[in-house]
């Protein structure tokens, strides 16, 4: 991916780290005393696989941005991988929440509540069909009060949601955990829209591989919140993703920007069109 | 981006940019089904292939673990080709995938199978692109947010529909039948795509990275190896 100054690669190559070790995790959990569906030769071979893809990654980086960090770039055409990064965060924290939380949710209300395998699918559905008008709805709220704004209310939102769910005991009517395990599906879904209405404002040419990034995230949420439910009380496990979302509210608070201006792109011509992000 | 001066959004419409939601958002929605096509399966495929508590972790463990790196290449590739042709590509290629999990006779096959489908859930990322091509900034939040929530719901499409599928067609191999069935919408679904998609509205320009990232590589090592 291009960048802009020597600041945006340092930290463009600590967030390619997460991905490399996530992928580790995931051998280290296939691997022999887990799983045991790979051997210890083939774990230790894709650890120093994995190693060297990384090395190679921040050779290909310094190879593809030398011009830049050489000459600089034109003011016109920077852009702040900051935003990248923090996207990366809060797309972390919603859709890895979600994912990790879908994949819970059913076995939680079967053992809080007694239900059936079948009652504890259809709760668990009404998760999913919260996709349909939440995600809309966060990136609705974003095209209409500002992004960064509406990132930051979502992912209150989201904090108390997880706050409120850890409380859940066989005490609580079931209706009641139903109606709080929705509300809070919704504001980690608008979270995800309201991340995604940020994406393409960012670089037009390079949406593609800024959303990929982003996404990816999204999948090492998810990995390392299950790995954290392996070892942890459901309520503790809430509190953790709640926790991780205030953190990634005070990034977002702190040094997120709203998108303003235009993207200058090059057309094949050599003149500059210019794309309004605001 | 400047073709479209209407900053309303009719989804009734099915031209324009709406056609391009539209089609968008059930490639992805597809592309999820194809994901996940094995979820709600899984106590079958237990049974049928007789598959103990950890070899059932593992698969759904390798469903998600190329899709972290295939995210990160799919979005250097739509970068650099454009999401008609990439989408087209990762729906043919994932019906292909989906037969040959169909078809797993062992563990071992229907891991690497699974394994490889986990590429299927970066689609995704193509429509991210596409979309932010059609719509202005006004309403690219709330396009996103269709394509993203209404896409997303494939993966319960398939948790609520597969099961039936598979004991529609009944037997031991019902859920052979009902995963390979995802796989022929995907392969249908692709032809149809690359037919009705354009990259840009007419008269824009599809943008592209400066610098070639991993197939200039590519494409060197190919020349090397032709001229051996």
């Amino acid at each position: 991916m291009e960048i802009s100054t020597p600041q945006d690669l340092v930290l463009y190559i600590i967030m390619k780290a997460p991905l490399f070790l996530t992928l580790a995790l995931l051998t280290w959990k296939l691997g022999p005393g887990n799983l045991n569906i790979l051997g210890r030769e083939t774990c230790v071979f894709l650890y120093g696989f994995l190693f060297v893809v990384f090395l190679y990654q921040v050779h290909h980086i310094f190879k593809v941005n030398e011009e830049a960090l050489k000459h600089g770039v034109d003011e016109l055409h920077r852009y702040k991988f900051k935003q990248v990064a923090i996207l990366n965060l809060a797309y972390m924290v919603t859709f890895g929440s979600e994912l990790a939380v879908v994949s819970m949710l059913p076995l939680f209300f079967m053992d809080v509540f007694t239900l059936t395998a079948v009652q504890a699918g259809m709760v668990a559905s009404s998760f999913a069909f919260m996709n349909l008008l939440a995600r809309p709805s966060g990136g609705y709220f974003s095209d209409k009060f500002g992004r960064k704004k509406s990132l930051m209310i979502l992912l209150v939102g989201l904090t108390v949601g997880y706050a409120v769910m850890s409380q859940i005991t066989a005490d609580w009517s079931l209706p009641l955990a139903v109606a709080a395990c929705m509300c809070c599906s919704f504001f980690v879904q608008a979270g995800e829209g309201a991340v995604f209405a940020t994406v393409p404002l960012i670089k037009r040419r390079m949406t593609g591989q800024i959303a990929g990034m982003v996404g990816a995230y999204g999948n090492i949420g998810g990995v390392c919140f299950l790995m954290v439910f392996s070892f942890v009380s459901p309520a503790i496990f809430f509190m953790v993703i709640g926790g991780s979302a205030i953190v990634i509210f005070l990034l977002v608070a702190l040094f997120m920007d709203e998108p303003a201006g235009e993207i200058a792109e090059i057309l094949p011509d050599g003149t500059i069109e210019m794309i309004k992000v605001s | 981006m400047s073709v479209s001066s209407s900053q309303e959004m009719n989804l009734f419409s099915f031209k324009g940019k709406t056609k391009t939601l539209h089609l968008s958002w059930m490639a992805f929605f597809i592309s999820f089904v194809v994901w996940f096509n094995h979820a709600p399966l899984m106590a079958m495929i237990r049974e049928d292939l007789g598959l103990d508590k950890q070899q059932v972790t593992a698969i759904l463990i390798l469903n998600v673990a190329l899709t972290i790196p295939a995210r990160v290449i799919i979005g250097m590739f739509v970068d650099r080709f454009g999401p008609r042709v990439v989408f087209s590509a990762l729906l043919f290629i994932s019906s292909f995938l989906c037969f040959f999990f169909a078809m797993a006779d062992s563990f071992e096959t229907m891991a690497l199978a699974r394994f490889m489908l986990g590429f299927v859930g970066a689609g995704f990322v193509i429509g991210i692109r596409l979309i932010s091509e059609w719509y202005p900034v006004k309403t690219v939040g709330l396009a996103e947010g269709i394509y993203g929530g209404w896409g997303n719901f494939g993966s319960a499409a398939a948790a609520l529909s597969l099961p039936t599928v598979a004991l529609m067609f009944g037997g031991d191999d019902g859920w052979r039948y009902a995963v390979a069935s995802t796989g022929v919408i995907a392969l249908v679904y692709s032809v149809i795509f690359y037919i009705n998609i354009r990259n840009t509205p007419q008269g824009a320009t599809y943008f592209k990275p400066k610098k070639p990232e991993l197939w200039k590589l590519a494409h060197r090592r190919i020349w090397c190896f032709i001229s051996l």
